[in-house]
């Protein structure tokens, strides 16, 4: 295996060097405006340089940079650029290990408790597996979206909320949390690497450009509707606010912690942001216009024009969403508060240490990044479709790759699932209690059976096996967070 | 599975052709006309794996409609009315969808994938027992060189230093080496890991332990839950109840009960929170929330006829096990009343010069006050249920002879509140004569709420997991590796045919191979030999 792939290195090497100086310099760019960004809200925040938040914050502008340098090595190939990413991503990791490790000894517990630690986590030992792998397989490429999906899910983690200082509920107050977890962890990073392989194999195997295109159309859409349809915590106002009126869910944190009000009495924290709702409906358009063209086959140029525009629109509503809800003041925000539910506080306390939030929304703001980095990836891909496939690995290395990860991720899950049934019965007395995040994960479990056998006993590799890892990865995000976020349960603090 | 790996079914195919008698044509004779026509199609339908991957995306889609509608036994009856109109929820119920994994037609889904992987298992383990049975020792040339990885060595020995030296390194590199004779040629052997052609029946054999435990915990256990207060005792166990429907639910709780072999006691309830009480009079709020709270620690006593067997602390995560019960912390609660209350009289002395008395007593108690020649004796103490107020109703009484006044007692805070909240006579908070009592301190009694479980299945779903894993792992982790040295004596010297298979990772065994063939090649053995 190693033999056919130093003979691909050194053919790599011979090609004249490609440019890099510009995607260097816009890397840097991007993340100088980034500590502007980060740094003064560290300092602003009073807890210091050496607090979890300071050190992600610190391990963002890292992993950004090496991201978007990685992301560029896909068409670029230059080693350089890889020796660059990977000093960015030596610090970003040294941050983010200070960040879990602060974190830890703030909580007195491992960071996995809930879905903040979760991601941390989750994040941090992809990028730790990703080398681990790359010393196996030699496969460099796997970085190139390994290390940008870790950067997601730690920007993802910063915009939820977190209380280190919080001690667990009794009922978590046992070691089989971290057994449970760590094995919750590493199975799905070990999708997650499966998942990657199978993109690129479907990339190496010129799946057609139009294909891609036609599911990064498909999945923004999903994206906009599916946050418009779920993404308000609000359960009376839950449909089509954000499309028809423009109206958003921002949220206010009182020392970190949401304010507890009731369920029935938080419409009062909507508020309009008229251009979010403008620019997500013109995104939403151009991306189903985008997904007609794609279905009828139009020529390519336009195809890719749509795509452009649909990924401009996406950028811009996010950067709305953004800025109009952050810059919304925190009287603003009180001044919507019936006083019944602000006599309950301290009213100056409250003005001093409330902040606005878009906290109350990961769902929406997840999903927004998700739809913007898989459009930028496409975008890259129809660019440099020739030259990506040309540096890609072989087929076979990338289908092994995903067969041996799976084969790895499906022990992992069946220990997460049995330890989880052992804590479960220690705890409340039935191993299985058909709880929704139980029953996700046995969905999981059930696509990779289905994976083992089709690959196994019906000779399923290849394309075939892809589209199914990838499928499986999709179920996995529906178990982590989808079901956290959307269904009540057991593991509703998780 | 009996193929393993990245494998293609006929490579293998081609690999075994010398261990295979008979491949195909297992099917049994046809005796009797159409009734065993559709026996054989039934078993054979039944043994496809296509219908285990068709079961399994079913399974899928019907978990998944059981995650996104609510479940009946994790929904508030309630809930479950205000979410869908009333024909609708007769529907839903009478097709089990808002109990899917208690419907009769799930459990038939997995009754038929247990029957799905009983009968594949049974229609393909023959052919890896052979594997295990009867190894294919012996090999034609022919066969050996279409093996997957083959070679051919002239070694300049005659056959029997060829044979030592061949035996010896196969030996290094596989294990333990057999020679068969057969027509004269001999054939050495040698195979590790053979259990592993076992691993995938292991597996399926797990997953029906399992379902086996979980059947048994159906069939022979229960749960349900207990409440006692603090020195209490009892023996019987509310059953929850899950399969009634909604309508009946709301309407008409029916209780089940059980009896237990032995009586429980709950001889101490406490409550320990992650930082010290502000307050020493405990609200609901504060004895009730995960987040303030450490751990509730119920101490048990276990009684069989009249005699005390064995005491343990029940806490959350620290459930009491006995006899084949197991019992978990599941609610916590005020009890009846306060075990001690400690009061505050605040009265005004002759002279017009406040007084304060502080008078401690027991339930059922009461306590004197000299000033007005009041005994106040306790009505009534606890926690209010709605407004989460502790309160205690002294009944006091004046040697004066006039009828005894009813004084409901609060903590100060609470009794300004009410002043201010309530007009003046429509709730008396003090007595005739001026005098104030306020409730500064009290020791609660608790009630807890005990889940019981009785579950003689759960070994055996324990069992399963290992088992599960361990098939994993020889699954995933383990190849059955074989090789084969046919040994070719010449005028001069031997020629070895060397074959050998892996039924997966076989890029690692090819340079396990390529090892081997590499160390016996002439040149890189001991001149000696």
């Amino acid at each position: 295996m190693s033999r056919i792939h130093t003979g691909q290195i050194a053919e790599a090497g011979m090609q004249p060097a490609p440019k890099i100086l510009w995607p260097m310099l816009f890397s840097f760019l991007g993340m100088g405006l980034l500590a502007m960004f980060v740094i003064p809200s560290i300092l602003r925040s009073g807890s210091g340089l050496v607090s979890p938040g300071a050190f992600l914050g610190l391990a963002i502008i890292f992993y950004v940079g090496a991201s978007a340098l990685l992301i560029t090595y896909l068409a670029r190939r230059s080693d350089r650029l890889v020796l660059v990413a990977k000093g960015l991503i030596l610090v970003a990791f040294i941050f983010h290990t200070g960040a879990i490790a602060d974190h830890w000894m703030v909580a007195k517990h491992p960071p996995i408790s809930n879905i903040f630690e979760m991601l941390i986590s989750f994040a941090w030992a992809l990028v730790a597996l990703d080398y681990v792998f790359q010393r196996i397989y030699r496969l460099k490429i796997l970085s190139s979206f390994c290390v940008p999906i870790a950067t997601l899910a730690v920007l993802l983690s910063t915009i939820l909320p977190t209380d280190p200082a919080r001690t667990l509920p009794p009922a978590l107050q046992s070691v089989w949390l971290y057994i449970h977890v760590t094995f919750a962890i590493f199975s799905y990073v070990a999708c997650a690497i499966a998942f990657v392989a199978s993109v690129l194999y479907l990339v190496k195997d010129r799946v057609k450009l139009e294909t891609f295109g036609m599911i990064t159309q498909a999945l923004s859409v999903g994206t906009i509707l599916g946050i418009d349809w779920l993404g308000n915590a609000d359960t009376a106002h839950r449909h089509f606010n954000i499309l028809l009126r423009g109206e958003f869910f921002i949220n206010l944190l009182y020392r970190g912690r949401d304010i507890p009000i009731p369920e029935m009495e938080k419409t009062f924290l909507v508020t309009a942001l008229p251009w979010a709702g403008t620019m997500l409906r013109i995104a939403l358009l151009v991306s189903l216009a985008g997904l007609i063209l794609y279905w009828m086959k139009t020529s390519w140029k336009t195809l890719i024009r749509v795509s452009q525009f649909s990924f401009v629109a996406q950028l811009v509503s996010a950067g709305v969403i953004l800025v109009s809800a952050l810059s919304r003041s925190t009287q603003q925000c009180l001044d919507r508060i019936p006083s019944v539910v602000l006599s309950q506080f301290d009213t100056r306390t409250l003005a001093q240490a409330a902040t606005v939030s878009v906290k109350s929304n990961p769902f929406t703001l997840a999903g927004i990044l998700v739809a913007l980095v898989t459009s930028l990836l496409f975008l890259i891909l129809s660019s440099r479709h020739e030259a990506i496939v040309a540096s890609l690995p072989e087929t076979n290395l990338l289908d092994e790759v995903n067969y041996k990860v799976v084969t790895i991720a499906f022990p992992l899950l069946t220990l997460m699932i049995a330890t989880g049934a052992f804590w479960a019965n220690r705890t409340w007395g039935s191993y299985w209690n058909w709880d929704p995040k139980e029953v996700g994960a046995l969905i999981t479990w059930l696509v990779y059976a289905a994976y083992l056998h089709m690959r196994i006993v019906r000779g399923w590799a290849g394309r075939r096996a892809a589209y199914f890892a990838i499928v499986g990865f999709v179920f996995v995000l529906f178990t982590f967070i989808g079901i956290s976020y959307l269904l009540p349960g057991l593991h509703a603090y998780a | 599975m009996a193929q393993n790996g990245n494998g293609i079914r006929n490579n293998e195919a081609a690999n075994d052709s010398g261990t295979k008698p008979n491949p195909t044509g297992e099917v049994e004779k046809k005796v009797g006309p159409a009734r065993a026509d559709f026996l054989d199609n039934t078993i054979r339908f039944l043994s496809t794996v296509r219908l285990g991957i068709y079961l399994m995306i079913i399974l899928v889609v019907v978990f998944f409609i059981g995650t996104i509608i609510p479940q009946k036994p994790n929904t508030a009856p309630e809930n479950l009315q205000r979410m869908f109109a009333p024909p609708n929820l007769v529907m839903l119920d009478r097709l089990g969808i808002l109990d899917i994994f208690h419907a009769w037609w799930f459990k038939a889904l997995l009754m038929l994938l247990g029957l799905n992987i009983v009968f594949a298992s049974l229609d393909r383990f023959s052919n890896a027992w052979r594997y295990i049975q009867r190894p294919a020792k012996w090999l034609t040339g022919a066969v050996i060189r279409a093996q997957r990885e083959h070679a051919e060595i002239h070694l300049k020995v005659p056959l029997a230093g060829a044979e030592r030296v061949v035996t010896k390194h196969i030996g290094k590199m596989v294990g333990h080496a057999q020679i068969t004779e057969r027509d004269g040629q001999k054939v050495i052997f040698a195979q590790r890991h053979v259990y592993a052609r076992l691993a995938a029946y292991g597996i399926h054999l797990s997953l029906l332990v399992i379902f086996a435990g979980g059947l048994i915990g159906l069939e022979f256990g229960y749960r349900g839950q207990i409440s006692l207060n603090e020195g209490e005792s009892t023996s019987k166990v509310i059953l929850f109840d899950a399969s009634r429907s909604v309508v009946e639910a709301s309407s008409n709780p029916r209780m089940v009960e059980r009896e237990m072999p032995f009586t429980l006691r709950l001889d101490k309830a406490e409550v320990v929170f992650n930082n010290p009480q502000e307050s020493s009079l405990l609200r609901r709020d504060d004895i009730q929330s995960p987040a303030v709270v450490k751990n509730w620690y119920c101490t048990m006593s276990l009684w069989e006829n009249g005699a005390e067997k064995e005491t343990q602390v029940v806490a959350v995560n620290q459930p009491l096990s006995y006899r084949g019960y197991r019992f978990f912390q599941s609610g916590f609660d005020f009890g009846e009343g306060f075990k001690e209350l400690t009061f505050q009289v605040r009265t005004r002395d002759a002279a017009g010069l406040p007084h304060e008395t502080v008078y401690r007593i027991r339930k059922g108690g009461s306590f004197a006050i000299p000033e007005g020649g009041w005994v106040a004796a306790l009505v009534r103490s606890g926690v209010m249920t709605q407004a989460d107020i502790p309160f205690a109703v002294l009944s006091l009484h004046s040697d004066n002879g006039k009828p005894p006044v009813q004084l409901p007692v609060f903590d100060e805070g609470t009794t300004q509140k009410m002043r201010q909240v309530a007009p003046a006579n429509s709730m008396q908070t003090k007595l005739p004569n001026g005098t104030e009592i306020f409730l500064i301190d009290a020791i609660p009694e608790f009630s807890t709420t005990l889940q019981v479980s009785r579950d003689p299945g759960v070994m055996i779903v324990w069992a399963g997991c290992i088992l599960l894993m361990v098939g994993l792992m020889l699954a995933f982790y383990y190849s059955h590796q074989r090789v084969w040295a046919m040994l070719v004596p010449l005028q001069e010297g031997t020629t070895v045919v060397l074959g050998g298979d892996s039924n997966k990772s076989r890029s690692a065994f090819a340079k396990k191979f390529q090892q081997l063939v590499h160390a016996l090649e002439p040149q890189n053995l001991p001149p000696q030999t």
